[in-house]
């Protein structure tokens, strides 16, 4: 669940529900691919957001270049060089409790988590997109009985309910995937769910039904595109959240198995080391951190951008 | 309010029914024979089979989960595989450690985060205002078994000015020496909470400050103090109320993990403990309990909701 | 507004009211200090107790606890595992070795008062034997009532009178008198036990030893008050309270913060700063200790033996022994540890060589092996299980061969690797293990660890089977004579050295860490503790 936003001193209006959206009929063409334009534009003047959006590409790029940049194999083990401090030569930010390069390993665990986080949140955004898409069109026993089950999924801490999952699945990282992906389904159903309802009694979509067009057709052609405005916003903000949740299972011994190099795992074996070596666990803690926060950041300028109340 | 707090009431059953449906579904489909995990890997097959007869596995798995939620409701969870203890025993014990965490974390997350947030709405686009909401920005990204971890590092090994871990330092009881070692936990908890409570309580005291209404109060000359204090905050609060509630959730998440960073002897960390020792029952019976909980807290807050926003309050009249 | 704050209020004096309740599980006992105030000694142990019976004892962790409640009829020295009188003055052993006569002391009275005499032995023996289910140690100690007579050792026991007592032997055995100093066999008052449930005996035990049981806290504490009637040394320290502090960082965290004064099993990492801390001193003893990997000789791919020696060239033990264990473990080149009598190094040697190893594992066929590696989570004499198996992932890969380390709570560990399992229902395949000797003898190796009658739910977690072993073994365990059993078990270690179904990683040197003044605490190359000439600052 992303943060309330602040209001930006730009604009003085009161703040946005997270269903409130204005609806244009995708007909318009040439009005909406203006709108992505401005909202580009709009987010390049946000300082904030393109130092984190820069952050994110280099830890993007770092992440999938990581088998050329990383200066030694994430498992390769030295035993002769355990525990060594940061600023050693040949290891910029030490070795760990095997003699493991630390920065190989941040870069090796970068990899893993934002292609966790991606990957969790797109197979969130897909089913749930599809479940609210359905719920919201069909309404009637379906809607009633799938908002049932997303109340259920969401009367669960969401930490409790990943754990129960991965009790049944086994441990395992992508298992740990599967489990915060059905997590986080009922977040993205309902967003689209409550705007498939309003969208419904709509003009244009009335219009259509009334023509006799396919259902299918309806709903992909004409709802759903007016309701990425929101899921994108929503899914930046997830991604940041996913890997905390991954990270936060391998922590629990959960997610990732040993040897992989997972920051939260690299948290969770550094602990016993916390006394003479806090940068083993700390550091890897740190890495979660920054991407979260350049996420987050991010995500709250794109929701500014993508405001169009600013067209007003 | 009654037609209100009795719709929220009835809505809870069929919420508590579905969670334990759910609970119940993912623990049978954990890996394992039930009756050589109880009776240990020495019993012969026939008392394994004589045993699984008597736990009703060979029951259709509706009848199951029926005389397991009746056992439930009778406070009977089962028992625990590893302590050999009924799990209701264990949970109780363990039950008062996890509500003093829980409820000192909401504590100083609802204060510091509505004094944010207050301050911030009044001085709104000042200095103090961009601070504080980048901090509750920060503080709501950090990861929590993280920060807890930092503390720990800082302000107990390092500094030594707090205890480590654990609720008491062993042999010791007595609510001092618990309050010293629950600073360092619930700090770590409260600070993401507080983050969302900040943000909340701002926007919604802003929301209410605009009202003409207290333009007015403005406008003839009241200060900023009293309008805050007595009218706007008062308003104000009603939607941040859900916030806490809904916060709750998250906060039971991270102490989750902060039990087990701080070895505090709560019902996460057991509910962990539970999963590396295999033991589904006790597994089982902690999740049950935790999402239960968390059910009942949201309705609390809900009817809390209820009294204090007087649309709900006075309804019926 | 005001309600609000009234909530806020209630809410936070029921969280004090809580706080100050506390649970079950923290010690209430307003006498019970932080520090070793007031005449007491506090020691910080890495796991709970399974039980205070000894005669259920199978781990050193509750060994170390218990030992202090009893007695048993012999005792090993001090320094040793010679053999030395206790509760037993002096014994005579008859000519054809069936006969042991021991002359018991008069004097010795047990914690609820009721005398100790040769009835009281008698019926610890029976207990002991005829225990449902089998003690663990009652096949090998004695031979338990379930064992066919011709595996069995002692026919049974008899009092002559109160302070003589008989065992009659079905043949001679060697290490009969070391048997009964084990700490396994102790006297247990058959007041307090007759009829009592054996787990809740073992919360409540009653013996004759230097201190009494006072409280068991749950997963917090054992107490123990001195025994001023004891028959012995009455020891200096009033009181012993054992904490149990699974978090290796959490027991030296109390130790600097004194609230206790000795914590065992320290983080290797950590010795050094305690080492250079002058208010802290570093006790250490050579353990007659064994750390290994237990491999399943009956099923593949451990059914190989090329594969077993494969994997004993690609580890470092060198490596591991020197900056992982760092003075906290002594390299194993042998199964037994080097200080017991018997030992030889005329075995065959195994050097760290991945060359070796992936020649083996070509030739068998072997290449791209994938195995579960189970790992404890912590446990007696387990060291440091995670960076050990870390390691050892490590050096496995580099040759090829994929671990997935599979971790266990301790409890549950020892349940899996010693179930009543056939070898092809054994889901471990590899996993790690230690042993302690618990008298000294070869025989406590060799025939516990390898014989194939000792397969889980006894000791023989690899399953092995060697006739040609097995012959030496068992004649030199009835033999009496050691000039004749010396060669039969140096023998017998070349054997199981070449065959390798367990392969040794390092010999424990046990330490803990204790507050600088205390004197005479005594750590036991057996891994259990002497409390008795401790004196505190």
């Amino acid at each position: 669940m992303p943060l309330p936003e602040v209001d930006n001193p730009r604009h003085l209006a009161p703040i946005q529900s997270p269903d409130a959206v204005t609806y244009t009929d995708p007909a318009d063409e040439i009005e909406s691919r203006s709108l992505w334009q401005d909202a580009f534009k709009r987010l390049l003047r946000d300082k904030l957001a393109v130092i984190s959006a820069i952050i994110l590409i280099a830890v993007i790029g770092v992440a999938i270049l990581a088998p050329v940049i990383a200066p030694y194999a994430p498992n390769e083990m030295d035993l002769s060089n355990r525990l060594q401090p940061i600023g050693t030569p040949g290891h910029l930010l030490g070795t760990d409790q095997a003699g493991r390069d630390i920065l190989s390993r941040l870069i090796w665990g970068g990899r893993i988590s934002v292609a966790i986080g991606v990957g969790a949140v797109a197979a969130a955004l897909v089913f749930g997109v599809l479940i609210g898409l359905f719920a919201g069109f069909y309404k009637g026993p379906i809607d009633t009985l799938t908002n049932f089950g997303l109340n259920i999924l969401m009367a669960f801490p969401y930490i409790l309910l990943a754990i129960s999952i991965i009790t049944a699945l086994g441990p395992g990282l992508t298992n740990a995937m599967i489990a915060i992906a059905i997590v986080g389904i009922p977040y993205y159903a309902r967003i689209v769910r409550g705007s498939v309802l309003s969208l419904r009694e709509q003009e244009f979509v009335q219009a259509e039904i009334a023509l006799g067009a396919s259902n299918a057709r309806i709903i992909f052609k004409h709802i759903l595109p007016n309701v990425l405005s929101p899921i994108i916003v929503a899914a930046t903000l997830d991604v940041g959240w996913m890997i905390v949740m991954a990270s936060g299972l391998s922590f629990l011994g959960l997610g990732a198995q040993p040897p992989t190099a997972e920051w939260g795992l690299m948290l969770s074996e550094g602990q016993k080391y916390i006394r003479n070596a806090p940068y083993v666990s700390l550091l890897p803690g740190l890495m979660i951190f920054i991407v979260v926060l350049a996420l987050n950041f991010l995500g709250d300028g794109l929701r500014d951008a993508l405001d169009p109340k600013l067209k007003q | 309010m009654l037609r209100y707090a009795v719709k929220r009431v009835l809505q809870l059953i069929p919420i508590l029914i579905g969670v334990s449906m759910l609970v119940f579904l993912i623990m049978q489909l954990t890996p394992g024979d039930p009756a050589k995990l109880i009776l240990g890997p020495r019993a012969s097959q026939a008392t394994l089979e004589a045993y699984r007869r008597e736990l009703g596995l060979h029951l259709p798995i509706w009848q199951q989960y029926l005389n397991w939620i009746g056992n439930v409701m009778r406070g009977d969870l089962g028992n625990s595989l590893h302590f050999k203890k009924p799990v209701t025993d264990l949970i109780m014990e363990r039950l008062a450690a996890t509500l003093i965490l829980s409820i000192a974390s909401m504590i100083l997350a609802t204060v510091f985060g509505v004094i944010t947030g207050v301050i911030s709405a009044t001085k709104q686009y000042s200095l103090a205002d961009r601070i504080m909401m980048t901090l509750s920005l920060i503080g709501f990204c950090l990861p929590v078994f993280w920060f807890g971890l930092l503390l720990q590092f800082i302000f107990s090994i390092r500094l030594g000015w707090f205890p480590a871990s654990g609720i008491n330092a062993p042999g010791v009881s007595g609510w001092q020496d618990t309050a010293w070692h629950l600073v360092l936990p619930s700090i770590a908890l409260a600070v993401g909470a507080m983050a969302t409570i900040a943000r909340m309580t701002r926007s919604s005291m802003l929301e209410v400050i605009r009202q003409d209404y207290i333009r007015t109060a403005r406008a003839k000359g009241v200060s900023w103090r009293n309008i805050s204090y007595n009218h706007a905050l008062r308003n104000a609060l009603i939607p941040v109320v859900t916030v806490v509630g809904s916060q709750f959730g998250y906060l039971l998440s991270g102490q989750i993990l902060l039990e087990v960073v701080f070895n505090w002897p709560g019902l996460g960390q057991l509910m962990v403990n539970g999963i590396l020792y295999r033991d589904f029952p006790l597994v089982q019976g902690t999740v049950l309990i935790v999402a239960a909980m968390y059910v009942v807290v949201n309705l609390i807050v809900d009817l809390l909701y209820g009294l204090l926003d007087p649309r709900i309050k006075y309804e019926d009249s | 507004m005001k309600k609000l704050v009234l909530l806020v209020v209630m809410v936070m004096l029921a969280a004090f009211c809580l706080a100050g309740c506390g649970g079950d599980d923290v010690s209430s006992d307003d006498t019970t200090t932080t520090t070793a105030g007031g005449n007491q000694l506090i020691i910080g142990i890495s796991s709970v107790p399974t039980s205070l019976d000894e005669q259920q004892i199978s781990d050193y962790n509750s060994d170390r606890v218990a030992s202090e409640i009893y007695d048993t009829l012999l005792r090993f020295s001090d320094t040793g595992t010679d053999v030395e009188p206790n509760l037993a003055t002096d014994w005579d052993i008859s000519e054809d070795g069936l006969t042991y006569t021991l002359t018991l002391r008069d004097d010795v009275k047990f914690h609820d008062g009721t005398d100790f005499n040769a009835e009281a032995v008698v019926f610890n023996y029976e207990r002991f034997v005829s225990g449902d289910p089998v003690f663990a140690y009652a096949d090998p100690i004695f031979g338990s009532v379930t064992s066919p007579e011709e595996d069995r050792i002692v026919k049974s026991a008899e009092a002559v009178d109160d302070t003589t007592v008989v065992f009659h032997l079905y043949q001679p055995f060697a290490p009969f008198l070391a048997h009964l100093a084990m700490t396994q066999f102790s006297i247990v008052s058959p007041t307090a036990a007759d009829g009592v449930d054996v787990q809740d005996f073992g919360r409540s035990p009653v013996g004759t030893g230097p201190y009494k049981f006072g409280s068991w806290t749950g997963e917090t504490e054992v107490v123990l008050e001195k025994n001023d009637d004891y028959w012995g040394n009455t020891p200096n320290v009033d009181r012993l309270i054992y904490r149990f502090i699974t978090d290796d960082n959490t027991r030296l965290n109390e130790l600097e913060a004194g609230s206790i004064d000795i914590a065992v099993d320290p983080l290797p990492d950590s010795i050094a700063g305690f080492e250079a801390n002058s208010g802290f001193q570093i006790l250490q003893e050579p353990g007659l200790h064994t750390w290994y990997l237990s491999l399943n000789t009956q099923v593949a791919p451990f059914d190989n033996a090329d594969i077993r020696h494969a994997f004993y060239y690609a580890i470092d033990r060198e490596a591991i022994v020197d900056n992982i264990l760092l003075g906290t473990g002594v390299l194993a080149e042998n199964f037994l540890p080097p200080a017991t009598p018997g030992y030889t190094s005329d075995v065959p040697k195994y050097e760290y060589s991945p060359e070796k190893a992936k020649e083996l594992l070509e030739k068998a066929g072997a290449t791209d092996l994938t195995v579960d590696f189970w790992v404890p989570e912590g446990g007696s004499g387990m060291q440091s299980p995670d960076a050990m198996a870390t390691a050892i992932q490590g050096d496995l890969a580099n040759v090829g061969v994929t671990l997935n380390i599979k971790k266990l709570e301790w409890g549950a560990y020892l349940d899996q690797m010693f179930g009543d399992f056939p070898p092809e229902d054994q889901e471990m395949l590899l996993g790690q293990m230690s042993w302690i000797s618990d008298n000294g003898d070869p025989d406590n190796f060799l025939f516990f660890l390898c014989s194939n009658t000792q397969w889980p739910p006894n000791y023989n977690s690899a399953y092995y089977s060697n006739a040609e072993f097995e012959k030496l073994i068992t004649e030199a365990r009835f033999n009496p004579n050691w000039d004749e059993r010396k060669p039969l078990y140096e023998e017998a270690q070349k054997i199981l050295m070449g065959d390798l179904p367990y392969l040794p990683i390092d010999h424990e040197i046990i330490t803990a860490i204790g507050r600088d003044g205390i004197d005479g605490f005594v750590i036991h190359p057996r891994g259990f503790f002497r409390t008795g000439n401790v004196t505190m600052p």
